[in-house]
């Protein structure tokens, strides 16, 4: 998308327009026209919202994450997607997926901030000592040394003065879990924020303040001030880490990290969301069995039973020799009761995956 | 709660990232006195540390002072992150590197502070008095590693003239020593040392396997009688001994007779304390000549064949065959130590003899010259039974069983003979 296009997509504020999704309460920008179906909730809630001036300072994108992951291996992913479930719904059949694939971009924190702290921990020093293995065999004896890695845990304290960029915080609830079942993104492969960069995919707003996200955001602060003490003072471990720091005021940005997304309808017709992440290439999403097909290859199966019962009873009636009755008796009878196994099984089958699949979800 | 940076209780070090300052604890080290001089501030005589008082007594003089002035144990900071004096030591790789270095090469070269008399000596000297003027002085070599100085030490606590009356009793209690060594002896004079000992700590785990022999008694026909015989039935058994050794001594020195100290060094190492000069005023001290490695070698052999007698007191019967065993060696610590002896040495036709006591516990035990008259004419007389009997059975009628109780005599005679002679060697050393 050239300059001019995104340009002319932007409000009377000269900020892109922003959308809100009555069922999710996401809040959407893009730099393509959105219809009314919520690209992250996929109902057709969205309507185009009055902007303001909050959400717009909402948006304050600084950097994103390239897609890393080939469109081929992204292919092969959603279908061994559809592979991994049972009975998948008639909508489920790659081709249709593939044609509702969409990219958005989910936002993450960052934040930026002086500090200055006097801090304190025991520092671990590794050494080694000497140990040692006796055997005694046919008369002689035989050493043997062993060398192991010790700690020895030292006191170290002093002043930080330290400024830390990027530091990440989550700015979307949903992409913590999307992380935790997809990979986590490398946030090292970010590249500068750009229109153009982004300007194929719809831009989800945080739904977490930055209020919020400071607590996490806190949290890695702590581990890398604990991290950076450890390496100043030489160790190759910490513990009893104690920090009073103080802090300049944070600078809050946005990285902005890609997900293909795309869908399909259980038997029920509700929408049900497949995720991929762009640089894992790992798929995420409810999986849904479709008890419709069960009960269908269910029916099949009786069907078959009846006919080769129906058959039996027919050939019994016409065969005259005993042997053969027999014979025809116990083949009936092993068919019949094979059907009604595959019957029952393929609904149980069915059940037991989606009851999995929802004590999973 | 952080601590508050009081500059005087720190010390910078070098940081690996830019905007982080990283302190230690301060050690606050006393200055360190290569050469401890005890002179007394009544007469300006030598001082000596006395066993009586446990203070520096003048020996020109006798006039006493408080042991430790300004010279006692270093003062540290943050004790608890310190390693404690006397506390066991890891067998650390950089601390045995260190051990393997030998002292500075060549003597070490001193001036006297009393009489400006300029002194050389050999670099494991740890004591010494002046010769010109008779002044104690303490030698404190710096080592790369703390751990390799002496740190602890048991207090000398039996005076020399406490040694000579039992000594001398001692000379003539054993019928193997001459009869006039008591009265031709004049008495011993001991002198006070102290000696270099390495303690050793360690957990020892050993699996053991061995073929052990069950006796059963078996029944057997032959020619139409009924007869029985002992048969070993050998069985694979496997067992394991989990033993924990505490301050296994070992020497460190090499001019005085180890199995003589063996004798006498049972210590009582609760009584230990830290390391302090004046403990060595006017006493003999040396520093370590066997190394830690060499000495931990030496105590692992120990370790190793009581563990092994461990492991055979525990199989089913005392009949063993193709014992091996495998131990492990835990929590392998050691500890250097200063222990205090009495040497004596005296001189009996021409040959000298040592005897070494217990500075603490008054142990003694030396060696003494052998009468070996006396000795060849016990031997002569063990075989004199054995002899009578062969000249009897020789002319009697029925000479069978006599001749075999000649036969057993003469070996009792010969068993008597070995432990005789091991017993006066044993004296004699």
């Amino acid at each position: 998308m050239s300059q001019q296009e995104s340009k002319s997509l932007l409000d009377q504020h000269g900020e892109l327009p922003v959308y809100s999704c009555s069922t999710c309460q996401s809040n959407i920008v893009a730099y393509f026209s959105l219809g009314d179906e919520c690209p992250y909730c996929l109902q057709s809630t969205l309507q185009p919202g009055n902007g303001g001036e909050s959400i717009h300072s909402a948006f304050s994108p600084e950097a994103y994450l390239p897609i890393q992951v080939a469109q081929s291996a992204r292919d092969q992913e959603l279908k061994n997607f559809a592979r991994s479930i049972p009975f998948r719904p008639v909508d489920l059949n790659t081709r249709r997926q593939l044609d509702r694939m969409t990219l958005i971009y989910l936002p993450i924190w960052w934040v930026d901030v002086a500090v200055k702290a006097n801090w304190q921990a025991e520092v671990g020093y590794p050494y080694e000592v000497l140990s040692h293995q006796e055997k005694y065999e046919a008369g002689q004896w035989k050493t043997h040394e062993v060398r192991e890695k010790r700690l020895t845990w030292e006191w170290r304290g002093g002043t930080l003065e330290r400024q830390y960029d990027n530091i990440p915080a989550p700015a979307f609830s949903f992409f913590e879990k999307l992380q935790e079942a997809t990979g986590f993104f490398d946030q090292r492969l970010a590249e500068p924020y750009a229109p153009e960069s982004v300007a194929r995919g719809a831009i989800i707003l945080p739904d977490r303040s930055i209020r919020e996200a400071w607590s996490e955001a806190r949290y890695e602060l702590d581990r890398r001030a604990q991290e950076e003490c450890e390496q100043a003072a030489g160790g190759e471990a910490i513990r009893e880490f104690a920090w009073e720091p103080e802090f300049g005021d944070p600078n809050w940005t946005q990285l902005l990290v890609p997900v293909w997304q795309s869908w399909y309808l259980d038997d029920e017709g509700n929408k049900l969301p497949i995720y991929f992440n762009t640089q894992t290439g790992q798929s995420h999403g409810i999986k849904r069995a479709s008890p419709k097909r069960a009960r269908r290859w269910s029916a099949m199966a009786w069907l078959s039973a009846l006919i080769v019962v129906i058959g039996a009873g027919l050939a019994f009636l016409f065969v005259p020799i005993n042997d053969y009755r027999i014979a025809i008796a116990i083949g009936g009878g092993i068919s019949v009761l094979s059907a009604a196994i595959a019957a029952i099984a393929a609904r149980a089958r069915v059940n037991r995956f989606n009851w999995r699949q929802g004590m999973r979800i | 709660m952080l601590h508050k940076f009081d500059p005087e209780a720190f010390e910078s070090v070098p940081s690996q990232v830019p905007g982080i300052t990283v302190f230690k604890p301060l050690e606050v080290r006393k200055e360190h006195k290569t050469v401890v001089s005890f002179s007394c501030a009544n007469c300006g005589g030598g001082k000596a540390y006395s066993t009586e008082a446990g203070l520096l007594t003048c020996t020109f003089c006798g006039h006493q002072e408080l042991r430790s002035e300004g010279n006692g144990p270093e003062v540290r900071q943050f004790s608890a992150a310190m390693p404690l004096a006397g506390q066991k030591h890891e067998f650390k790789l950089e601390t045995l590197e260190h051990a393997r270095e030998s002292w500075a090469p060549g003597d070490v070269d001193i001036d006297c502070q009393q009489c400006g008399a300029h002194l050389t000596l050999p670099p494991q000297q740890l004591s010494l008095a002046c010769p010109f003027c008779h002044s104690p002085k303490v030698i404190q070599q710096k080592r790369r590693d703390d751990a390799l100085s002496p740190q602890v030490l048991i207090p000398l606590s039996v005076e020399s003239k406490d040694c000579e009356g039992p000594a001398h009793e001692w000379l003539g209690n054993h019928p193997l020593v001459p009869r006039d060594l008591q009265s031709s002896v004049r008495k011993a004079e001991f002198s006070p040392v102290y000696v270099p000992y390495w303690a050793f700590d360690a957990e020892a785990t050993a699996d053991w396997k061995a073929r052990v022999g069950h006796d059963r008694t078996e029944t057997y026909y032959e020619d139409g009688q009924t007869k029985t015989r002992t048969v070993t039935v050998w069985k694979w058994e496997n067992g394991r001994q989990e033993r924990g050794f505490n301050n296994l001594l070992v020497s460190g020195s090499s001019h005085l007779d180890n199995r003589l100290l063996k004798q006498v060094d049972q210590f009582k190492l609760g009584e230990l304390e830290e390391y302090d000069a004046s403990f060595l005023a006017g006493i003999p001290a040396q520093a370590y000549e066997v190394g830690l490695e060499d000495a931990w070698k030496s105590g692992r052999n120990s370790i190793r064949s009581r563990m092994k007698e461990y492991c055979l007191d525990s199989t089913s019967t005392s009949k063993v065959r193709d014992f091996s065993m495998e131990m492990e060696l835990e929590e392998e610590k050691w500890k250097y130590m200063l222990l205090p002896f009495l040497v004596a040495s005296y001189q009996y036709e021409g040959e000298t003899y040592q005897i070494i006591v217990n500075g603490q516990t008054g142990k003694l035990a030396g060696y003494r010259p052998v009468n070996w008259s006396k000795v060849t004419w016990i031997g002569i007389l063990s075989f004199l039974p054995a002899l009578i009997t062969l000249i009897v059975g020789l002319y009697a009628p029925d000479p069978q069983p006599i001749l075999f109780g000649a036969l057993v005599l003469a070996v009792a005679a010969g068993v008597a003979v070995y432990i005789l002679l091991k017993e006066a060697k044993k004296l004699q050393g």
